[in-house]
This record gives C-alpha cells, structure tokens and sequence, in this order.
C-alpha cells in the first residue's frame, strides 16, 4: 500500500510545493513533520522553486499611518492579516514616543521617515534589522521617499539583505518654486549631489511608483507627477490625464507594465497608460478601460463618494475606501476584498512575503499601496 | 472500464490503441485520448504501441481512474477540435474535484505515482495540490498522522526547531 513517505521525493517535493503561501505557518510546520521533508523544505533550490511558483507573494499584513495628532493613539500601525492567531512579524522598534510615517515599501525593505530627530530607516519586517541615517541636508517644506534593491538583474525574491538605494525628494521651502532628489546607496553610506527642478507643485508623503528605472512621485493630491530617472539622475513633470470630474487619482503600474495612472470619475474607476509615439516621439495619455465601481463595491450611503485609496506595484490591485470600509480591487480577475481596516486610513503600506523555514524570518518581496 | 473504452470509441480521434495495466487489464482509447500522457505521446511517435502498451507500475483499478480521467480531459486537450463533444469547463471541474475527493489516501498517492510515471501535468498538478491543501492549518504530529509519517528528530531536535520558529507553533 502507497503511503506518502513511499513516494519518491521529487513527488513529495512537487506537494510541498503547493502548500499555500498564505499561511506561512503551514510550510513551517511541514518541516517538522520529518527529516526527509525537512530536507527538501530548507533546501534553497526548493524555496526558490516556491517562489516562482507562487509567483506574487501573498499579502500578509499592511503599515498604516497615522497622523501626527494620534501618533500616540491606539490605533494599530501594523496590522497582520494572516488569519492563524499568530504572525511572524512584529511592528519595527523605533523606541518610544514616536511619530513616524512609513513612506516606501519595496524588494522587502520598508522606508520609515523619522521625525524626532529627523532621520530615515530602512527597515527589514523578517529580520528586524534596521538601518538609520539623515535625510539630505537641503530644505524642503515637503518629501517623500523610495527604497529599492540596488542590484540590477534581480528578481528581489531573496535580496532584502543586501544592499539597497534610498530616493529623497523635497519640495517648496522658502517660497522657491523647485523640487529636489538625492540617491543614497547602502553600500557608500551617502547622498548623492541634488538634481533640482522648477516645479510648482509639492511632493506628498505617498508610496512611489517604479517603472524598470524610473521612480513617480504623486503631487498635490494627485494633479501632478514628477518622475526620477535612477540612471541619469534627473527629476521631470509629467500632467496626469486631464478629466472634467477630478474626485483623485493614484499612479499604477499599467497592463503592459508601463507608467499607468488611475482616475476616479462620476462614470467610475477609469485606467489611463502612458505611451510614446514611436514616430514623433510626443507622448501621451491613452485611457485603457473604465471599471464601474457600484457594481463592485457595496455602499451604505450612495451620497457618500468612493475614495481611491492606492495601488500595490506588482499585484494589478487597487484599493478604494467607501464609506463601509476599505476594498482591494484586483483588476486582473476583477476579484473584490473587503480589508480588514477601518474608514479613513489614508495611507497604507502593504507587505507581501514568504517565510522561509529554513532561517526562522526571510522573505522574498514586499509590494505598496497607498 | 468498458464504458471508458467504449465512450473513446464514439469520441473517434483516429486509430486506437490498448494500454495493459500491471494486472493485465486492458484499456482500448483513442490516441488523442493516450496522448495526454507525455510518456504514450512519445511512445506513438517512435511508432511503438502496435502490440499495446504495458503499463506495469499502474494497476488495473489505478488505470481506470487515468483513463476516465483522459477521456473527459480529451477536449482541452485536442485543439479547434469539435467543441461539441468536448466537456464544459464546469463539468470538467465537477468531475475533477469529485475524482479527487473521494480518495483515500493510499489511492491518491497510487494515482499521484501513476500521473507521475505517465507524465500527465495536469493530472499531477491537480492530485499534488489535493494532499498539499489536506495540511493546511494541521499541526505537524496531525500531519504525521494523516500520512503516516513517522517522527524521526530527536526531542531535543525538534524542540530547537519549534523554539526557532516559536509563531508558527502557536494554536
């Protein structure tokens, strides 16, 4: 009679295989069940296979931020969303009282600015680590950040412990009607020089948009866009799509995995895609498709309009906040989910991994939204 | 059996061919049917299932299942083909998960040993992914129990591990 250990173990490793990323505890526990299993589990060349297999790492939990008034409040600030009771991820030790705001979160690492003193941290959700350092010395009215893996030709499902870069952008001090970003490298431990902009507008505090290597910026409440070339170090504008109804609009990674940007409309979510025309180089919006929300997303009050709330780079899903709650649309089988999170959270962080059994908290990637 | 044989008859697809189980069963299907076993697919382009092809890793109870299963798989897999008689995709799903969850475990893993050495991916896939999703929210000792594992760490081997790994152990 067949029983599981008489199967050779390429089949067992073909089931382990399909555990379901979603509750990390499960591949954990499978590990424990016998050294053959054990084995396979921790083997590097399986974990890499569970990660391309699974493909997008399942969501595990958010950071959410608070506004400085009830930084001190209970309200959570990082929430995990496995449904075991238990998760293998703390909130970071920034020491206490503390308002902090987590500005990026990418290729595992999140991007905390700290206020008091006024310092940025990229900090590593498995491993706990953190890594301090001051933000650019030129003034700014405004900022906000990026954080990325700084090796190139990486699939970031296993970096998050090597080195990173830091974007910095400023906006509006003193009247000046100019933006500015600074580069930092994990591995020089310094900013680069300032590459500047006139700019009329102001950078907000919202996750960044990357797009092979280039970072967007959301301004002013999404009427503007500056984009940063990583390569050539050079800051532009770019106008979001112009619409009659303006009620908002987030930057998205497009379906063909362009710089794409979403806007909400009386006539519903409407997705846009930036194209360059291959023949005289002008480029431009094009709107891809206009998704009607009220067949998606229930309401109490019709009167009460439907908030964008952010996009997860990576996952195609956008979340939007109505007045029940918050909702994550994922715009490739048009699937809805309720979060788990009360109204009027603006911001949000979303972190996605795998753990990895073999050493007790690694992970593979975390993706945003705002 | 007989009603798979004959269901391949009317499903036409060409010449047929016999599939000899370990027990000495035979199974007549179409070749479109064999086809979706990358083993048998190779077999009939060298040209070498004249006589039938003997399967002696697969019983003949095993077989049955593999063949009921290709027969109704036979439409996705045959391409622009008479979409008619291919099955509906909410009856292959139907059948695939009734297939699958009537099993016990040692039939599930004959079948997974049988969808391996036939190379049926999708078969494969699908009886791989049915044990995977029976550990699901099981502690290891449930585990061990379901598939009969016996424990071979030490006490103190597994208390190092469980200690490492403190949150996934919590109930």
């Amino acid at each position: 009679m067949a029983a599981l250990p008489d199967l050779i173990d390429d089949l067992t490793a073909e089931i382990l295989l399909r555990i379901p990323p979603d509750e990390p505890a499960s591949l954990v526990r499978a590990s424990l069940v016998c050294k053959p299993w054990r084995r396979i589990i921790t083997d590097p060349a399986f974990l890499r296979r569970y990660r391309a297999f699974h493909r997008t790492p399942p969501m595990l939990g958010f950071l959410h931020n608070v506004d400085g008034d009830k930084a001190i409040s209970s309200a959570p600030r990082f929430v995990p969303t496995t449904t075991t009771a238990s998760s293998p991820f703390s909130p970071p030790a920034i020491g206490s009282p503390h308002w902090w705001w987590a500005l990026d979160c990418r290729h595992g690492r999140v991007l905390i600015n700290l206020f008091n003193p006024m310092e940025l941290m990229v900090w590593d959700p498995i491993t706990g680590d953190q890594h301090r350092f001051p933000v650019p010395p030129h003034p700014h009215a405004f900022c906000t950040g990026a954080v990325l893996c700084a090796a190139r030709d990486c699939r970031h499902l296993d970096c998050h412990q090597g080195p990173f870069l830091v974007v910095f952008v400023g906006s509006g001090e003193h009247g000046y009607h100019y933006s500015w970003a600074c580069l930092y490298s994990s591995e020089t431990g310094e900013w680069s020089s300032k590459a500047s902009i006139v700019f009329d507008s102001y950078v907000e505090m919202l996750p960044s948009l990357l797009v092979e290597d280039m970072l967007f910026f959301i301004c002013e409440n999404g009427i503007r866009i500056l984009g940063y070339d990583i390569g050539s170090h050079e800051l532009w504008e770019i106008e979001p799509p112009l619409w009659d109804d303006y009620q908002g609009g987030t930057l998205m990674t497009a379906e063909d995995g362009g710089l794409g940007f979403a806007t909400m409309e009386t006539r519903g979510l409407v997705l846009w895609s930036w194209y360059v025309d291959d023949d005289d180089g002008i480029a431009d919006w094009e709107q891809l498709r206009v998704i009607k929300l009220e067949m998606l997303i229930p309401v109490d009050n019709p009167s009460v309009s439907l908030d964008l709330v952010g996009f997860i780079e990576g996952t195609q899903t956008i979340f939007v906040s109505s007045d029940v709650g918050v909702f994550a649309i994922e715009l490739k089988s048009g699937q809805v989910k309720k979060i788990l999170l009360g109204g009027g959270c603006r911001t949000q962080l979303e972190y996605r991994l795998y753990s990895d059994p073999s050493r007790p908290f690694r992970y593979a990637s975390v993706c945003n939204a705002s | 059996m007989a009603a798979a044989a004959a269901e391949a008859t009317i499903d036409g697809g060409g010449k047929m061919i016999i599939l000899i189980s370990a027990d000495g069963k035979r199974f007549e299907v179409t070749e479109a049917v064999a086809s979706q076993s990358q083993l048998i697919s190779n077999m009939i382009e060298d040209d070498c299932t004249e006589n039938g092809v003997r399967l002696p890793n697969v019983d003949g109870d095993i077989l049955t299942m593999v063949v009921d299963y290709c027969n109704m798989h036979a439409g996705d897999a045959a391409a622009d083909g008479d979409t008619t008689k291919a099955s509906s995709t909410e009856e292959l799903k139907k059948f695939d998960a009734e297939l699958v969850q009537a099993l016990e475990n040692p039939v599930l893993f004959k079948l997974i040993l049988a969808a391996n050495f036939l190379n049926i991916k999708s078969l494969l896939d699908m009886t791989c992914q049915r044990v995977a999703d029976m550990m699901s929210g099981k502690t290891p000792e449930q585990m061990r129990e379901t598939f009969s594992i016996e424990n071979d760490f030490t006490p103190e081997e597994e208390a190092a591990i469980r200690q490492e790994n403190a949150w996934a152990f919590d109930d």
